[in-house]
């Protein structure tokens, strides 16, 4: 049953074939296959930890969550009743993301408007053609935009993060966060609105064409 | 369309439409609304900018690898494979196609419960021993008097020797020969032995008969062994040493027959009985 819903997903051959190696991993893992889990782990850790970073807007805490949310996926997988995975996987992902949230703003332990940007991701980061103000600005652009969608209610985050940042269509949008399109549309309006005014504030970071479109 | 007063509905209007994700009518509504307001164009560009901004985020590398170690889901592992062990089929319960039928005989009779089988086994054995000890007794009743062969052998004379002591008795209150009696049941036995015309041995040999024809045809040696006319003085004393000790024996003889018969039957019913029962404790094992 879960074969067949995850063959009428796509039709493609080599997505056909993902799909039975993906249905195969999970009924590995539930017969007690940790391996066979850790290789969909190794699959989807890198889009996982996106949006767990975009969303929390810190390495330590995107990296705690996702950690969370995979042990959470794993004793959660007798649950899983077929359809995309991945979108599953990131449902759980997304509301791990929440909890750390919501315990980070009980704690109070620090704001997350002054998280400090990775070193060793901003260094991987680095255009070695641009100059060192160039580099400079970039930073701050990158660290403005993420103080702007973190600035956002955790549902517009989460609509703003999977459409534009990572690129998801809004029916998987709609799946992970278990919401109507309408409403997944709408929530992306309201959050590209919101992240426009909140630059806006802040123009002289901003490229210029961007600063000008603006006024 | 005004975006001072943007309803859900134009909302995903805009979005689908900065998306590129609009029919051509959809898309026609939205540019019209664009030319006939500037403020809807600074909102639809504006938006198209931010968008531009959002997908230009480099992406985030992976800080570590996040596979699970074996002590994050102990709990978890343990307890589905125990549950994949539970529910594995068992290695024998498909028959190996290539089997002959004769290896499938082998194997249906070497099946079952071993302590059962092999009692049956052995009752099969007891039965055999009795089989060949009734066809001993029915080929060979004069035997020597030792063993099985000896006492069985014995038992047809035990009604002769108390028929003429009952012959005796009866012709000697008929013809008032004196010496007769219960008490002289040996001589009498000898005098049957030796002198076939006097009535006490014609009486023995009467009820010999009679005896004989009651007990089937194994008899009929013992009602001609008195009767040889030919034997010589040491035969004669042969044969009333073996009257002697027919005399003896003869309580037990007859019911050793009985006790064969009864052995046969309940010997076949033990083996059979054994068989199927550790067959049928097999079949609860497995069960």
């Amino acid at each position: 049953m879960r074969l067949l819903s995850s063959l009428e997903i796509c039709s493609h051959l080599p997505l056909r074939k993902l799909f039975m190696d993906q249905d195969n991993l999970i009924e590995r893992s539930l017969q007690g296959e940790l391996e066979a889990f850790n290789q969909l782990v190794i699959e989807y850790q890198g889009l996982a930890y996106g949006v767990a970073y975009r969303l929390l807007d810190d390495p330590d805490s995107a990296a705690d969550a996702l950690q969370d949310s995979f042990i959470k996926a794993f004793r959660a997988l007798e649950n899983y009743r077929g359809g995309s995975f991945k979108s599953w996987l990131m449902r759980i992902v997304v509301n791990t993301c929440y909890d750390h949230l919501r315990s980070r703003q009980r704690k109070r332990t620090e704001s997350l408007d002054d998280m400090p940007v990775e070193e060793e991701y901003v260094t991987v980061l680095t255009d070695r053609s641009e100059s060192p103000q160039e580099y400079a600005e970039r930073r701050e652009l990158q660290a403005l935009i993420g103080s702007a969608i973190t600035s956002l209610p955790e549902v517009l985050r989460t609509a703003i993060v999977l459409r534009d940042v990572e690129g998801y269509a809004y029916e998987e949008i709609a799946e992970i966060t278990s919401a109507a399109v309408g409403t997944v549309k709408s929530r992306i309006n309201r959050a590209r609105g919101r992240v426009r005014d909140y630059l806006s504030k802040n123009a002289e970071l901003l490229p210029s064409v961007y600063r000008h479109s603006l006024e | 369309m005004d975006p001072q007063n943007l309803n859900s509905v134009d909302e995903d209007l805009v979005a689908a439409y900065v998306d590129g994700d609009v029919s051509t009518e959809e898309r026609q509504r939205v540019e019209a609304a664009m030319a006939a307001s500037e403020q809807v164009a600074w909102e639809v560009n504006t938006l198209r900018q931010t968008v531009q901004l959002l997908q230009d985020m480099p992406p985030v590398p992976l800080p570590r690898s996040f596979t699970l170690t074996e002590d994050q889901v102990a709990d978890v592992l343990q307890e589905r494979r125990s549950l994949a062990k539970v529910e594995a089929p068992p290695p024998r319960q498909v028959e190996d196609p290539e089997d002959t039928a004769w290896q499938r005989f082998l194997r249906f009779l070497n099946g079952g419960d071993l302590a059962l089988r092999n009692a049956a086994a052995l009752a099969a054995v007891l039965l055999l021993v009795v089989f060949v000890a009734e066809f001993q007794l029915q080929r060979n009743p004069f035997g020597p008097p030792t063993g099985e062969s000896a006492q069985i052998s014995s038992a047809p004379s035990a009604p002769q020797a108390q028929v003429t002591a009952v012959g005796g008795a009866l012709s000697g209150q008929v013809s008032g020969q004196p010496g007769s009696g219960a008490g002289s049941s040996q001589e009498t036995a000898d005098e049957g032995a030796g002198q076939e015309d006097d009535e006490p041995v014609f009486g023995v040999m009467a009820a010999g008969e009679e005896e004989q024809s009651a007990a089937g045809s194994e008899q009929e040696p013992v009602a001609a062994a008195p009767v040889q006319p030919e034997t010589s003085s040491p035969a004669v004393e042969s044969s009333q040493r073996q009257l002697t000790a027919s005399e003896s024996a003869a309580p037990s003889g007859q019911p050793w027959v009985t006790v064969f018969r009864y052995a046969r039957i309940l010997l076949v019913l033990a083996v059979i009985v054994l068989w199927l029962l550790s067959r049928a404790r097999t079949g609860r094992g497995r069960a």
